[in-house]
C-alpha cells in the first residue's frame, strides 16, 4: 500500500479560531482503499481535521488534494467527500428510502436510474423491508445504517466518519464495526474517520494517525501504534502502559542499558523493526523513558531462574473474567499494572496476595522512548 | 398528604374560576333575552340574529379578518426570514444585541408601539406623502412590525433546537444553500412557522391599542367597534359578537394544538404493533 501514490493529500493544513489554533501545520497523505483512523482526545482538532476535509471549514493555510485535485477552495456541496455524522443526521421528514436517494437527487440523475441505485444500496445495508419507515421507527443501528447508506449512494472518493460507533451500545458497536469492516472491503472507497476511542481505531482501521494540539504526532498500522509508539503520549494513549524514566548507562551490540529509580538497571534488547537508527540521539547518559505493557509481564511466586526479576507485593486485584489485572507494589516503592490471561478456571485466585510475586519480561518487549 | 392535596385542588379551581368565570358570564349572558345585560329573562337568540342584521358589525368582522389573514402571512414571512439571520449568526458577536433588539417589542408596552407607529406614519405622509391617509393598510403594516417579532422568537427556538448537522449533510450530499433551505430547513421549521402564524393571527384579531393609533376615519376592527359600542353602555348584542369571537379563537386554538399534538405523539411513539421485530443482524 505504500508504494501507491497517496490518494488524499493533506498539506501544510492550518485552521486558526480567532486565537485558537485547531490545525497546526498538518500535513498527511491516506492512500486509496485504506480506512484511516485520526485519533485524538476532545479539542485535539481532529474533528475541525475532518471538517476541513468535508469542506465546512476553510483551511487558514495550506491545501487539499485529493485524487490529484485540489479541493482547498471547493464548497461542500462540490466535493466528491461524503461524510457519516457522528448524530447520523438522517433527515426526519423524509423516509429511509428519500434520505438515501437525496445525494443523487441533487446530481439530477434519472428517476430509474435513482431508483435502480437505492435499491441496491438499501439490499446491501439490509434495510430494504423498512424502506417506506421514518427515522423515528427506527432503531440506533438502523439509523446508523441509512447515514451509511446516504454517504455511500454517490459513491465517494473517500468516506469521512465521525465517531462512527459512539452512539451504539457496546454490543451493537461490535457487530457494527465488523460490518463497516465488510462493507469497506467490498466497495474498496477509501475511509478516513475521527474518533476518540483507540479501541474503536484499532478494531476498524488499517493505519492510525494520533493527533495532539492539532498536529499528527504519529501514524502507523494498529500493531506499530500499540507495540511501537514513538512517545509516551501515544503510549499512554494506547491501551494501559507502565512508564519509567531512566538514564542510559551503556549502548551494546543488541542491547541498550538503563538505569531507572523505579526498576533499578534494565537491558533493553533492540528489536529487528525498530533499531538504534530509529533512535537517534540516544547516547550514554541520555534522559530515556521506558514503556512496558502490562500482559507483556510475566509473574510468578518464585524468582524465575537465569534473568533478572524485580520483586513485589500484590496490592489489588481486578477481575474481567477473561483476565485479570494486578497492581504490584515493587520493593522500590514502584506500583507496577500486570495483567494475566486466566486460562484456567481458578486463576483468578492463583497469586498469593500476602507473599511476594517475582516480575520479569523479555528484553524486547520493553519500548525505549525518547520523548 | 391529605391537606395539602386539598389546598392544590381549591388553588385549581380558584384559578380557573378567576380565569374563566368572567367568560362564561359573557356567553351567558349573550342568551339573555332581555335587553339590560344584567338581569336574565329567558334564553333567546335574538341578539344572535341582530348581528346579522348589523352591517357595521360584520364590515368591521371582515375587515379584522382581512387584516388578520394579511399580516398573520406577512410576519410570518418577515419573522422567519429574521429568525433564519439570527440562528446562522452563531460566530458572530453581536448576535445577543440583535436577538435582544428583535424580542424587545414582545416587551413593549402597546400604548408606545402604537404611538411610535402613528409618528412614523404622520411623518412618513409629510415627507414622502404616503401613506396617503390611515386606516386599513396603516393598521395591518402596523400589525406586521409587532407580530413578526413574535414569528421570529418562536422560529429562532425552532432553529435552536434544529440538529445543525442536518443542514450539513444536506451541504455534504450536494445540496446548494438554497436547495437545502427548501428541502431540508424549511420542512423541519414548518410547525413553529404555523405556530407562529397563528400567534399573529389572534395577536392581530384581538389588538385594539395599536389599531385605535393608526387606524383612520372609516376603518373599525372589531376590537375597536366593540369598545366604541360598551362606551356607550354594555349592550347584550355585543356579548352575542364576543362569545362569537370566543369561539372562533378557541377553535382555532384547539386545531393549533391538536396539529401540534399529533405530530409530537408521531415523533415519539414510534413502533406499533404491527412492526415487523426490529432486526440487527
Amino acid at each position: 500500500m505504500s508504494v501507491r501514490e497517496p490518494f488524499i493529500r493533506i498539506q501544510g493544513v492550518s485552521k486558526h479560531f480567532g486565537e485558537v489554533t485547531a490545525v497546526d501545520d498538518l500535513s498527511l497523505d491516506v492512500y486509496q482503499g485504506e480506512l484511516f483512523a485520526i485519533l485524538g482526545g476532545s479539542g485535539s482538532g481532529k474533528t475541525t481535521l475532518l471538517r476541513l476535509l468535508a469542506g465546512f471549514e476553510q483551511p487558514s493555510a495550506g491545501r487539499i488534494v485529493i485524487d490529484d485535485v485540489d479541493m482547498t477552495d471547493l464548497p461542500a456541496f462540490e466535493r466528491p467527500l461524503n461524510m457519516m455524522f457522528q448524530s447520523y443526521a438522517v433527515f426526519p421528514h423524509m423516509t429511509v428510502e428519500g434520505n438515501i436517494a437525496y445525494g443523487l437527487k441533487k446530481e439530477s440523475m434519472d428517476k430509474a436510474e435513482i431508483a435502480s441505485r437505492v435499491d441496491e444500496m438499501l439490499a446491501l445495508v439490509r434495510l430494504s423491508d423498512f424502506r417506506h419507515r421514518k427515522p423515528h421507527q427506527l432503531s440506533g443501528g438502523q439509523l446508523q445504517r441509512v447515514a451509511l447508506a446516504r454517504a455511500l449512494i454517490k459513491r465517494p472518493k473517500a468516506l469521512l466518519l465521525d465517531e462512527p460507533l459512539a452512539a451504539l451500545d457496546k454490543r451493537l458497536r461490535e457487530h457494527t464495526q465488523f460490518e463497516l469492516m465488510n462493507l469497506q472491503d467490498e466497495l474498496g472507497v477509501t475511509c478516513i474517520l475521527v474518533t476518540h476511542d483507540q479501541e474503536e481505531a484499532m478494531s476498524l482501521a488499517s493505519r492510525i494517525g494520533v493527533m495532539d494540539g492539532g498536529q499528527i504526532v504519529q501514524t502507523g498500522t494498529p500493531t506499530e501504534m500499540y507495540e511501537y509508539p514513538e512517545s509516551r503520549f501515544v503510549a499512554e494513549f494506547f491501551g494501559t502502559t507502565n512508564i519509567f524514566e531512566g538514564v542510559v548507562r551503556d549502548i551494546g551490540e543488541a542491547t541498550i542499558r538503563v538505569h531507572t529509580d523505579a526498576c533499578g538497571t534494565l537491558d533493553l534488547a533492540f528489536d529487528l523493526a525498530f533499531d538504534m537508527d530509529a533512535e537517534p540521539g540516544i547516547t550514554v547518559g541520555s534522559r530515556v523513558w521506558i514503556a512496558v505493557r502490562p500482559e507483556k509481564i510475566s509473574m510468578s511466586e518464585r524468582a524465575p531462574v537465569g534473568g533478572p526479576s524485580l520483586r513485589g507485593q500484590i496490592l489489588r486485584l481486578g477481575y474481567y473474567g477473561n483476565y485479570s489485572t494486578y497492581r504490584v507494589k515493587l520493593d522500590t516503592g514502584e506500583v507496577l499494572q500486570v495483567s494475566e490471561q486466566n486460562r484456567a478456571r481458578r486463576q483468578a485466585r492463583a497469586h498469593d496476595r500476602q507473599g511476594h510475586v517475582y516480575l520479569s519480561w523479555d528484553a524486547k518487549s520493553a519500548i525505549l522512548l525518547r520523548r | 398528604m391529605r391537606p395539602k392535596r386539598h389546598f392544590i385542588v381549591m388553588s385549581l379551581a380558584f384559578g380557573y374560576a378567576f380565569l374563566y368565570v368572567p367568560i362564561f358570564l359573557l356567553i351567558l349572558y349573550s342568551f339573555n333575552d332581555s335587553r339590560i345585560p344584567t338581569i336574565w329573562n329567558g334564553f333567546s337568540l335574538r341578539w344572535y340574529a341582530s348581528l346579522l342584521d348589523n352591517q357595521q358589525v360584520i364590515d368591521a368582522a371582515l375587515l379584522s379578518l382581512r387584516i388578520a389573514l394579511v399580516s398573520a402571512t406577512a410576519a410570518t414571512v418577515l419573522g422567519t426570514l429574521s429568525g433564519l439571520a439570527l440562528a446562522h449568526m452563531d460566530k458572530f458577536r453581536g448576535r445577543l444585541v440583535f436577538t435582544a433588539l428583535i424580542a424587545a417589542p414582545l416587551v413593549m408596552p402597546e400604548v408606545i408601539t402604537g404611538l411610535s407607529l402613528l409618528l412614523f406614519f404622520i411623518s412618513s405622509e409629510a415627507m414622502i406623502g404616503w401613506p396617503a391617509q390611515r386606516g386599513a393598510l396603516t393598521i395591518t403594516i402596523a400589525h406586521i412590525t409587532f407580530s413578526s417579532a413574535f414569528v421570529a422568537v418562536v422560529v429562532q427556538s425552532r432553529l435552536a433546537a434544529l440538529d445543525r448537522s442536518l443542514i450539513e449533510a444536506a451541504m455534504d450530499l450536494g445540496g446548494r444553500p438554497f436547495a437545502v433551505a427548501r428541502d431540508i430547513t424549511l420542512p423541519l421549521i414548518a410547525p413553529a412557522m404555523l405556530a407562529g402564524w397563528l400567534l399573529a393571527f389572534t395577536l392581530s384579531l384581538d389588538d385594539l391599542v395599536i389599531a385605535t393609533f393608526v387606524s383612520g376615519p372609516g376603518a373599525s376592527t372589531l376590537p375597536m367597534l366593540i369598545f366604541s359600542k360598551v362606551r356607550l353602555g354594555v349592550a347584550p348584542d355585543v356579548n352575542a359578537l364576543a362569545s362569537l369571537v370566543i369561539v372562533i379563537v378557541g377553535l382555532g386554538v384547539l386545531v393549533a394544538g391538536f396539529v401540534m399534538r399529533r405530530r409530537q405523539v408521531g415523533e415519539s411513539h414510534p413502533t406499533s404493533a404491527t412492526d415487523p421485530p426490529h432486526v440487527v443482524a
